[in-house]
C-alpha cells in the first residue's frame, strides 16, 4: 500500500516540485532567519561570554545592556573587594578609539583593557600569540574578525591582507604592537576588538576622571553569585548582576529596543505562510486529482487506516525532501556568506522541522478528511 | 438450484437520497436473486436505479429499507468497519472508466487488492501476473495504462477484479467506452472466468450488443425491477459457455 502511495506521488511529478518547492522555502525561512537573528542577538551579549571568569558584573546603576557602560571612579574597585564573600574584584575598561593602521588607513575600534596584574577578561582562545604577551611593551591583541576585515591592510595591488603579529598599530597617537589574534564572539556593531592591559589603555584613550567600565567580582566558594550580587548591590550602591542576569538584560534591551524580534519574526511568519499556502494548496490538489483512485481503494476495501497511512506517507516524503532542501539552502547561504558567521543550533533545526511538519500535518488534514469523506460509491459514477 | 444459497438476494429494498420534500426515491422496494455462477445483466433507462442498486449489493452505498443478503451477509446492518474487508474478500468490481491508476504498471493495478489484503509486493506482482496471462496481457504486465487501449485496460480492469478471486463481480458499463468487437471479447473474458468457478456476475448494461452474454437480464424501471420486454432478451447462445 505504501508503494502504492509513493508511486502515486512520483507519478505527479510537477505537483510533488511544487509541495518541495514550498516546504524548501518554508523551511529555509524558517531556519535562516531566526538563525540570523540568533547571530545577531548573541553579538549583543557577546563581551560577556568571552569575559568568562567573574560570577558578578558590578557596574553604574544606569546601565541598560553591556556596550552601555558608564565610567566608574577607580575608588569602586575597593568597596567592591570589601564585600564578604567575594573572592576577588578586578577592573575591565571598554571605550571606543581609531586605530590607525600601517597603510594609513584608520578604523573605529573597541578598546579593551583588562586587569594588568590578573589578565582577567582578556581573549581566553588565542589563534596566534599567547596571553602572556599582552604584559609587553605596548603590547595588543586583536579579534580575528576585526583583523581580518576592518583591520585588514590594503596592500600596493588593491588586495587586503589581515593583521598579524607583529604588525605596529597607532592609537590615540601611541604606539601599539599586535601581539596575538585571538577568537572571540563578533560584536553587535562588527567593531573589531583590540585588548590589552587597563594601565596602557588608559594610556592609549582620552584622558578621563573616571576610567572603569566595570568591576568583575568572582564569590568565594559556597558563595552563590546571585546573593553576592545583591550584597555588592546594597553595600556599594551599585548595580552588580550574575553574569546570567547581565547577559539577558543586555539581550531583553535589543529585543525590546530594536525591530530584530519583529522584523525576523515577520520574515520567518511569512516564510511559513507562503510554504504552508504553497504546500497546502499543492497536496490538496494532487489529493483532489487523484480522490477517484483513492475512491477506487476503498471501493476495493482499503481500510480508512490504510489511506491514512498512504495520505500521511506521502505528505512525510515531501516534508522531508522540503526540510532537506530548505536546510541545505541554509547552510550553503551561511558558508557563502565570509563576513557574518550564522549558527544552526539543534533548537533552531528542530523549530524549523517542526514548522514543516506542522505544515505537512495541516496540508495532509485537509487531504485526509477529502479522503475519509469520500463515498466509495463514486466509483460508479462515470 | 433452490437447495443452493443466491449470492444476492434482496427484498423490498428501498433507497431514498435525500429528506423531507426534496427527498428522490430511487429504489422503491426492489427484489432480485441472482444465483451463484449466473450472469445477470440489469438493465434500464438513466436514472432509474440501476448503479443505485448495484452500489448498494456492493456495500459502497447504505440502503434505506428491506433486505439485501450478500454470500449471506445482509449488507444493510453490516457494521460499517466491516464493510471494507467484506468487498476485499468477496467482491470484485469492474467500471465503465476502467479506474486504473496511471502511475502504477498493469501488473501493480492488478496487484492493488492483493497489497491491500496484505500480500508482499513481489507475490502480489508474481499472482498479478497470473492473472494478466489468463487475460492475455502478460506482455503488457509492465506498461503504464496510458500506453493501453481501452479493451487492454478494461482487459487488466477484469483481471484486477478476480485478483482475489471473490464469490461475486459487480460490473458498472464495462463495454461503454469500448468498440463492440472489444465489447464483445470483454464479456465473453469475464464470462467465460465466471463460469469456470460458478461466481457470479452482475453487469449493468445500456449495450444491447452484449445481452447475448447474460444468463438472465432483469430490467428496472423508476427504482423498480419491471417485466423485460421481450424483444430485448434474446436466447443465449451456447456459444458464450
Amino acid at each position: 500500500m505504501l508503494l502504492i502511495a509513493l508511486k502515486t506521488l512520483f507519478g505527479h511529478r510537477v505537483k510533488v516540485i511544487g509541495m518541495v518547492i514550498g516546504l524548501a522555502f518554508a523551511s529555509l525561512m524558517m531556519t535562516q532567519q531566526p538563525a540570523t537573528m540568533l547571530s545577531i542577538l548573541g553579538r549583543t551579549y557577546s563581551f560577556i561570554e568571552d569575559v568568562s571568569q567573574p560570577d558578578v558584573w558590578v557596574m553604574d546603576p544606569m546601565v541598560q545592556f553591556v556596550d552601555d557602560a558608564k565610567p566608574l571612579a577607580d575608588s569602586k574597585l575597593g568597596l567592591v573587594r570589601s564585600v564578604a564573600g567575594v573572592a576577588w574584584a578586578v577592573p575591565i575598561y571598554r571605550t571606543s578609539t581609531a586605530a590607525r593602521l600601517p597603510d594609513g588607513n584608520t578604523a573605529n575600534a573597541l578598546l579593551i583593557g583588562v586587569d594588568d596584574a590578573s589578565l582577567i577578561g582578556a581573549p581566553v582562545q588565542m589563534l596566534s600569540g599567547h596571553t602572556d604577551d599582552l604584559r609587553r611593551t605596548d603590547a595588543v591583541f586583536v579579534n580575528e574578525e576585526g583583523a581580518k576585515m576592518r583591520l585588514a591592510q590594503t596592500q600596493p595591488d588593491g588586495s587586503k591582507r589581515p593583521l598579524q603579529v607583529g604588525d605596529i598599530l597607532e592609537l590615540n597617537e601611541h604606539r601599539a604592537e599586535v601581539v596575538g589574534i585571538a577568537k572571540t564572539g563578533a560584536t553587535f556593531s562588527s567593531q573589531p576588538v583590540i585588548y590589552t592591559t587597563y594601565t596602557r589603555a588608559r594610556s592609549f584613550a582620552l584622558p578621563q576622571r573616571k576610567t572603569m567600565s566595570y568591576v568583575l567580582a568572582k564569590a568565594k566558594p559556597g558563595v552563590d553569585p546571585a546573593v553576592l550580587a545583591r550584597s555588592i548591590a546594597e553595600q556599594t550602591g551599585l548595580a552588580a548582576y550574575t553574569a546570567a542576569t547581565f547577559k539577558d538584560m543586555s539581550l531583553w534591551y535589543f529585543i525590546r529596543n530594536t525591530g530584530i524580534l519583529i522584523n525576523f519574526g515577520m520574515v520567518t511568519l511569512v516564510g511559513f505562510v507562503v510554504g504552508a499556502v504553497i504546500s497546502g494548496i499543492m497536496f490538496f490538489n494532487f489529493t483532489q486529482d487523484n480522490l477517484r483512485h483513492f475512491a477506487v481503494l476503498k471501493a476495493i476495501g482499503a481500510s480508512p487506516l490504510q489511506l491514512l497511512g498512504m495520505v500521511l506517507l506521502q505528505s512525510a516524503i515531501v516534508g522531508v525532501l522540503g526540510y532537506g532542501i530548505g536546510i541545505g539552502l541554509a547552510s550553503g547561504m551561511a558558508l557563502a556568506s565570509s563576513t557574518f558567521q550564522v549558527k544552526f543550533t539543534p533548537l533552531l533545526l528542530a523549530f524549523s522541522a517542526g514548522g514543516v511538519l506542522i505544515i505537512c500535518i495541516l496540508s495532509a488534514s485537509i487531504s485526509l478528511l477529502k479522503v475519509l469523506r469520500l463515498e466509495p460509491a463514486a466509483v460508479f459514477k462515470a | 438450484m433452490d437447495a443452493v444459497a443466491p449470492t444476492v438476494e434482496c427484498r423490498s429494498l428501498t433507497k431514498v437520497y435525500g429528506s423531507g420534500e426534496t427527498a428522490v426515491q430511487a429504489l422503491r422496494g426492489v427484489d432480485l436473486r441472482v444465483e451463484p455462477g449466473e450472469l445477470l445483466m440489469l438493465v434500464g433507462p438513466s436514472g432509474c436505479g440501476k448503479t443505485t442498486l448495484i452500489s448498494i449489493i456492493a456495500s459502497v452505498l447504505d440502503g434505506t429499507s428491506g433486505v439485501c443478503r450478500v454470500l449471506g451477509h445482509d449488507v444493510l446492518t453490516m457494521r460499517e468497519r466491516d464493510k471494507p474487508r467484506f468487498r476485499l474478500k468477496h467482491l470484485g468490481f469492474c467500471f465503465q472508466a476502467f479506474n486504473l491508476n496511471p502511475c502504477l504498471s498493469a501488473a501493480e493495478n492488478v496487484a492493488v487488492p492483493l497489497l491491500i489484503d496484505g500480500w508482499a509486493y513481489n507475490k502480489a506482482i508474481a499472482r498479478s501476473r497470473e492473472l494478466l496471462g489468463q487475460v492475455g496481457m502478460l506482455e503488457k504486465a509492465n506498461v503504464l495504462p496510458d500506453q493501453l487501449s481501452g479493451g487492454q485496460q478494461q482487459r487488466v480492469a477484469i483481471a484486477r477484479a478476480f485478483a482475489q478471486e471473490p464469490d461475486l463481480i459487480v460490473c458498472d458499463e464495462p463495454t461503454s467506452a469500448l468498440d463492440s468487437a472489444t465489447g464483445e471479447k470483454v464479456l465473453r473474458l469475464i464470462r467465460d472466468l465466471t463460469h469456470e468457478t460458478r461466481r457470479s456476475v452482475i453487469v449493468v448494461t445500456h449495450d444491447a450488443r452484449i445481452f447475448k452474454f447474460a444468463d438472465r437480464i432483469v430490467a428496472m424501471e423508476d427504482g423498480r425491477i419491471v417485466p423485460l420486454a421481450d424483444s430485448l432478451h434474446e436466447p443465449l447462445s451456447g456459444s458464450a459457455h
